[in-house]
């Protein structure tokens, strides 16, 4: 089948839908590209083990008011807009007994702990810079399926959530159209199923072998 | 346009569609089983449903003495394959127990050496289960800070090629999209947008 373009030259209809999903392709390619590098670099990094480097921390106290629930999460975060650290709350650690509270916070590249006495209303905090590479693990890792019910409790980290899940329907749609564009394009098609075939085959053998 | 680069944009476009298309059970496999890591859906619930079995077995006291030496020997003898996730220190020198993972599953280990015999305690996920573990098994696990069961090797020389892939796609997508004279500004702004992000996210980290 065929229709006319605008210029009056018949354009067949599987060409029309060729041209639709290379823009697609091209589209969510552009926008994705950069998140895939970080991805990419932070996976490298994450499977080999890398650590931060050992940096100086800094560290501070001050006395603080206590908000009436301080081991919520309204009341963790009130504690910590007062001695100005931000980030996301990773946990609350509360022991009553020594009347403590410990908050991990963190942001990409930044790590904080806050311990609360309670009893003396006074907090201390010691922050860490743990670098670009760091920042990226944590992205990658983030939101992860750890403390699910608080996760999400700095904007940052909310949008990072969103970011990422837009990143994978993204990816998804990126293989499926560049699927499509392949199986269109003849000159690629007999190295490329040798590619696909090898990449599936070398797939299967691993999660069999791994699963078994 | 000069020749060099009509072979480069080439070469990139070929490239780009063959690492795409050897990645492409790989890349499936990490986008379904990170969305499962950053989401709790009911119906990929693994935990709850997990299968637990207990044998137990007969063995013969390995002559090595250093615990991961020893753990090994153990498992050749059960006919265990798997990494070795710990191992724990004991008073009494005849009780051993180390723990085997491997994608999905782990085994339980309690070796009493003066009688002979072991029991297995083993706990099966489903495949959500083994989606997750596939995700994030290539890193050392537990309490030990190195792969000793070559399969999980193999595994992360595997998402390595995938990571090192990724890096491909992202550079030679870019760079076709910049040379593409279709939707060029499109692109151009949506590359940015992506940019930006990276930045926007990344900003903390250099001290913004």
């Amino acid at each position: 089948m065929s229709m006319v373009s605008g210029t009056g030259v018949a354009v067949p209809q599987a060409s029309r839908l060729r041209r639709s999903v290379r823009l697609i392709h091209l589209y969510a390619g552009g926008v994705v590209s950069p998140l895939l590098l970080l991805i990419g670099i932070s996976a490298i990094l994450l499977n080999h083990g890398w650590k931060p480097l050992a940096v100086p921390a800094q560290t501070g106290s001050a006395a603080v008011t206590l908000p009436p629930a301080p081991a919520s999460m309204a009341g963790a975060r009130m504690i910590l807009d007062s001695i100005g650290v931000i980030g996301e709350i990773e946990w609350i650690d509360h022991a009553p007994q020594a009347q403590r509270l410990r908050i991990p916070v963190m942001k990409p590249g930044v790590r904080t702990e806050v311990i609360v006495d309670l009893a003396r209303s006074q907090a201390s905090w010691t922050t860490r810079r743990t670098g670009m590479a760091d920042a990226m693990m944590y992205l990658h890792k983030s939101p992860g399926p750890h403390h699910a019910s608080i996760r999400g409790n700095w904007l940052p980290t909310k949008l990072w959530a969103i970011t990422s899940d837009a990143l994978v329907y993204l990816t998804l749609l990126l293989t499926l159209s560049g699927l499509y564009l392949w199986v269109a394009l003849r000159s690629q098609r007999r190295v490329g199923l040798v590619c696909l075939g090898m990449g599936l085959a070398t797939f299967t053998v691993l999660v069999l072998a791994l699963a078994w | 346009m000069r020749p060099s680069l009509v072979s480069l944009d080439r070469l990139t476009r070929a490239g780009h569609s063959y690492v795409g298309l050897s990645l492409l059970a790989f890349l499936w496999l990490l986008c379904v089983s990170g969305l499962l890591l950053n989401h709790h859906w009911s119906v990929t619930e693994f935990w709850e449903s997990r299968a637990r079995s207990t044998v137990e077995r007969a063995i013969s006291r390995p002559a090595a003495q250093d615990d991961v030496a020893m753990a090994r020997a153990l498992m050749e003898q059960l006919d265990l394959g798997g990494e070795i996730e710990w191992t724990q220190t004991n008073a009494d020198p005849n009780r051993f127990v180390f723990r085997i993972t491997k994608a999905g599953q782990f085994t339980e280990v309690t070796a009493d050496l003066a009688a002979g015999k072991a029991i297995l305690k083993r706990t099966q996920f489903n495949g959500w289960g083994i989606l997750r573990s596939l995700h994030t098994s290539s890193r050392p696990m537990g309490q030990r800070a190195q792969r000793d069961w070559w399969l999980t090797s193999v595994w992360f020389v595997a998402l390595d090629a995938v990571a090192a892939g990724l890096i491909v796609l992202g550079l030679s997508g870019a760079y076709l999209a910049i040379r593409r004279r279709m939707g060029r500004v499109t692109t151009a702004l949506l590359l940015a947008i992506g940019a930006l992000l990276c930045i926007g996210f990344l900003m903390p980290a250099a001290g913004w």
